[in-house]
């Protein structure tokens, strides 16, 4: 009887087979690693649409990359790569956008009333409203960092930077949520 | 000397030096918990997909999927001499067509044209226009060095959209012209810029493009929606 291992195909065998011409063999990559980028995409953008268009997107842009995919490394990691990528350049562009926009209800609930804070939501809505305040490269450094588990040096392929400065942004980011969740983690921690 | 606070954030991610003194130094052991609380408080949990979500993402996903390698490259932006004997041969079917229906070759006379035919078929060529022009900015998008091509094919793309645009205008087709002309203005633009489009830009063109074309998909819905009733009516 064949393992799981043996049954499915390896990433790197499926890609050579999309290289050469088989193009319903990228549909096995696609089930393979579709929730994880959409999960990834999520936490990055905080935007289910936006989400959405990073999936697909990346998918696309590693389709025509393709022959450009080393299998040295993992094709996951390469895929989760280019999905951090397209989440950043499109956050940036929201951010142009929206610039104007800025949320001044999140702004206002700096200082919430203690009384609040007893519910367990309330703590979930305030590391939104923080995560929206963070510029696009600390986001991603953080969400790469902290719910991916990447290393200092993916998270710096990703965002063009050097060590020192990929560390930067996440402690940048790492300060402003604990200036912002602090008073909530202790208010909920006294209950 | 205690811990800083940077150094205390990367100890947490396992990362840097400073564990032994952690160990030794309560001051700092009682700041690496308050932090350690409020790192432990943040998770972003995504929206569960449905249990199809593979096969719909797939089917998202595929029609943009050409083969692999370039070839196609000759459907997207034929060479010059192509687009030339393809005119060409277009000109001798015309004059050949219009010979053969002349009235006085005792025909029937040709069926006429409603201009709801004329709008479709103007709406059929730009849609088709609008996805080889979507799909050349993807392909620019991929494209890193060779964005010099992709240039080559924005001007192409430039020449067809100049013809529908003016054809639109000349049916009396403002809002049709009017998208035209927004896609010109991006099409103008890389072709014109020598050194390639900078990824942001492009990222802002490509938004534009997707708003031209869900411009154009609302104005065939009410096109359609427009001819049933007038169908109806008749």
């Amino acid at each position: 009887m064949q393992s799981k291992g043996q049954m499915q195909d390896s990433d790197a065998a499926i890609v050579a087979r999309t290289l050469g011409g088989d193009q319903d063999a990228f549909r096995l990559l696609v089930e393979r690693y579709g929730r994880a980028v959409f999960r990834l995409a999520f936490r990055i953008t905080g935007n289910e649409s936006d989400a959405e268009d990073v999936v697909q997107e990346a998918f696309l842009r590693a389709y025509k990359q393709l022959h450009r995919y080393e299998s040295r490394s993992a094709f996951g990691t390469w895929l989760y790569r280019i999905a951090s990528n397209y989440a950043l350049d499109l956050l940036r562009s929201r951010k142009r956008h929206d610039d104007q926009e800025l949320v001044p209800e999140e702004r206002a609930a700096t200082d919430p009333a203690p009384d609040r804070l007893v519910y367990a939501g309330q703590l979930q809505e305030r590391l939104d409203a923080v995560m929206a305040e963070l510029s696009p490269q600390e986001r991603t450094a953080f969400v790469l960092r902290h719910l991916e588990g990447q290393s200092i040096e993916e998270i710096g392929a990703v965002l063009g930077l050097g060590v020192s400065a990929t560390k930067n942004s996440i402690f940048r980011a790492v300060q402003k949520l604990r200036r912002g969740l602090e008073p909530v983690v202790s208010a909920v921690r006294c209950i | 000397m205690h811990l800083s606070e940077e150094q205390l954030v990367f100890l947490y991610y396992g990362e840097g030096e400073g564990r032994g003194h952690l160990e030794q130094c309560p001051e700092c052991r009682v700041r690496f918990e308050a932090l350690e609380r409020t790192l432990a408080s943040v998770s972003v949990e995504a929206p569960e997909r449905g249990p199809f979500y593979e096969a719909q993402l797939w089917a998202r996903i595929q029609p943009s999927l050409a083969p692999q390698g370039r070839w196609w490259r000759f459907w997207v932006a034929p060479p010059r001499w192509v687009t030339a004997a393809a005119m060409a041969c277009l000109l001798v079917g015309a004059f050949a067509a219009g010979w053969l229906l002349r009235p006085d070759n005792r025909r029937p006379a040709p069926i006429a044209y409603s201009s709801d035919t004329a709008n479709r078929v103007l709406a059929m060529a730009v849609g088709q226009h609008l996805d080889r022009s979507q799909l050349m900015l993807t392909e620019l998008a991929n494209s890193g060095e060779d964005s010099a091509a992709d240039t080559s094919i924005a001007e192409d793309l430039l020449e067809s959209n100049r013809l529908y645009r003016q054809t639109a205008e000349r049916e009396g087709q403002a809002a049709v012209a009017a998208l035209l002309d927004d896609l010109e203005r991006v099409l103008l633009e890389i072709a014109h810029e020598p050194q390639g489009v900078s990824s942001e830009r492009l990222d802002d063109l490509r938004f534009e493009m997707r708003v031209i074309r869900s411009k154009l998909k609302a104005r065939k819905a009410t096109v359609t929606t427009t001819t049933k009733v007038g169908e109806e009516k008749l």
